[in-house]
């Protein structure tokens, strides 16, 4: 099978500082990529090139096997969807005029954007916030609903690229539990590529296919959860002390921080 | 009321019927209102001299248009200024535009332009420097703002600081003016709707109707632009060409609005404040529904502004900032509430 996404020997500098370098991988249809490392070690950056929100200093990112410079805006938008970490919007829209934000780049085909909101809401568990107001709702709540515009965008596309930086940052766990379970459905389902910044460890290892963890802009560790998480590599990237266990019914590990 | 701003196109809200109907309303007050004391009612019924007629549609036609017009250009470049500012306090008067076109006005005037053009070279001339100099304000705020999320004291901050530059430049200017410009300086400053006749009101209409033509083009781009530059732009929106399509189109809106007729205020703050309050805040429906609204309040203050002292005038700017400064006030107080 072919790789949906490649990165060739990435490397972006900003003020004399390499803030990601060397880094070369592949991320294959149908899977998530969780990206775990300690603050400032560029996992915001990766999702900025990925983004486009600038240039990489060297290296070449290609999307289904064409330089992502060679892609137009209105393409993009339609193939490639991303959540920043915080979206405020300062005017009383209602959730599902946010999620239809989302639709910008299928203004074509508006008769299917009803079906696509009230699925992608549901998805994300943003369901029973439709009618209320944006300027109105918790941080949780409107992550939620920023999750389901992200979702819209790309809905039912086949290979999409889906950018989540801390997507459920502010989720509880039935929240975070019912979201995952809803995204590794849909990456199923429609051969998405999802690349999620996480700071849950927990959460990588438990839904993540693959995890890439970053230190200082370089990787440290790239592959399957179970390789890349382990109790060596953790603790001398976090700098912690980590005690780490079998998950009780599945092959997967849990980690806990000692006291 | 639900305004799917990117679903199925669906029915046109009600209210817009209504804010038809009051513009109506207004147009038929302010045809009759005024000096003359008559209009079309009493020239359908035969009661009217072809004299009186003539001076009607001399006088009274061109001045109902241009309430029309710049009423519709003032909300809605107002509306527009705050989808792009991502700020319901921004307001080509309160962010310097109109005092960045009127300090052109003025040194269009103090420049010894008119011994060089004829009358009427010398009037478009006032009509593009205002929109240039509306421009320059709207740029310089705008790039001033440029990569942060623009508060309200900044946006009120970054005004004060222009509308300051603009005034102590216009007092200098003055200052420098003799009797016959300063004259023509401070009637023109004072903001009205009776100065202008057709053909300035043409020329204007040319300048400022592919603003706001921009400016209706680009509402539904408006709406997305409310999640910030950063997602925008990976939703599918050049942000920074709809950004400068606003700049331009409100430059020219605003820029001939007070080249027309001097500074007006806060009819671009209040009008699109109210009607959010009607029909939500995308944009597909406040703009056209703010240029209504707009249109229907600046004939009914100029009309006011004709009959309640008459037979002399009261300044129509007077008027909208009587209303307008409480109704500031009382905008600011509510968005303290809520925070």
């Amino acid at each position: 099978m072919n790789p949906n996404v490649t990165l060739e020997s990435l490397g972006m500098a900003a003020k004399g500082n390499w803030r990601l370098s060397e880094l070369s991988l592949q991320l294959y249809p149908g899977e998530i990529t969780a990206v775990c490392g300690p603050n400032g070690a560029g996992k915001s950056t990766l999702l900025g090139l990925l983004a486009n929100d600038f240039q990489p200093t060297c290296g070449e990112i290609k999307l289904q096997e064409r330089p992502l410079n060679s892609w137009s805006n209105r393409e993009l938008a339609r193939t490639r969807s991303r959540l920043e970490q915080q979206v405020t919007i300062s005017f009383d829209f209602r959730v599902e005029e946010v999620v239809a934000l989302g639709r910008f780049a299928w203004q074509e085909i508006p008769e299917e954007t009803d079906k696509i909101v009230e699925a992608a809401l549901q998805a994300a568990g943003a369901d029973l916030l439709k009618g209320r107001l944006i300027t109105q709702l918790s941080g949780g709540e409107r992550q939620r609903v920023h999750l389901a515009r992200v979702l819209a965008q790309v809905w039912a596309v086949p290979r999409a690229l889906l950018l989540l930086d801390e997507p459920l940052s502010a989720q509880d766990l039935g929240q975070q539990q019912w979201i995952f379970r809803c995204l590794r459905r849909l990456v199923k389902e429609y051969q998405w590529s999802l690349v999620v910044v996480l700071h849950d460890l927990n959460l990588a290892s438990l839904y993540a296919d693959r995890v890439l963890l970053l230190e200082k802009g370089k990787t440290q560790a790239w592959g399957l959860p179970k390789k890349v998480l382990d109790v060596d590599h953790l603790s001398r990237v976090y700098a912690a002390e980590l005690d780490i266990y079998a998950h009780s019914q599945k092959q997967q590990q849990v980690f806990m921080i000692d006291v | 009321m639900q305004t799917q701003s990117l679903g199925k196109p669906g029915p046109l809200p009600k209210g817009m019927l209504l804010l038809l109907l009051i513009l109506g309303g207004a147009l038929l007050v302010a045809s009759q209102a005024g000096a003359l004391g008559m209009g079309p009612w009493q020239a359908l019924r035969g009661q009217m001299s072809a004299y009186d007629w003539q001076l009607w549609s001399a006088i009274r036609l061109p001045r109902l248009l241009l309430a029309l017009l710049v009423g519709a250009s003032l909300a809605i470049a107002g509306a527009a200024m705050q989808g792009m500012f991502r700020n319901p306090l921004a307001d080509p008067g309160l962010l310097g535009v109109s005092s960045g076109a009127g300090l052109a006005v003025a040194l269009w005037i103090l420049l010894p332009f008119h011994l060089l053009l004829a009358d009427h070279w010398n009037w478009a001339g006032q009509m593009l420097a205002a929109c240039l100099g509306g421009w320059l304000a709207c740029w310089l705020v705008f790039n001033l703002g440029k990569g942060r999320q623009t508060s309200m004291l900044w946006l009120l901050l970054a005004g004060l600081a222009i509308n300051t530059l603009a005034g102590a430049f216009s007092g200098l200017l003055s200052y420098l003016a003799d009797d016959q410009q300063l004259r023509q300086m401070s009637l023109w400053g004072m903001g009205g709707l009776g100065y202008v006749q057709t053909r300035e009101l043409l020329f204007g209409a040319l300048l400022m109707l592919p603003g706001l033509l921009l400016l209706l083009h680009v509402r539904k781009d408006l709406d997305v632009l409310q999640l910030g530059d950063v997602s925008a732009a990976s939703t599918g929106l050049d942000a920074d060409l709809l950004k400068r399509k606003v700049v331009l189109g409100t430059a020219l809106a605003v820029g001939g609005s007070v080249a027309l007729a001097g500074i007006i205020g806060f009819l671009g703050l209040m009008i699109p404040h109210l009607l959010r309050m009607i029909f939500g805040p995308g944009h597909r429906f406040l703009l056209p529904a703010s240029a209504l609204g707009g249109a229907s309040l600046l004939l009914i203050a100029d009309a006011l502004a004709r009959t309640l002292a008459a037979p002399a005038e009261i300044p129509v700017g007077l008027l909208t900032s009587l209303i307008g400064g409480p109704y500031f006030l009382w905008m600011l107080s509510r968005g303290r509430k809520k925070e």
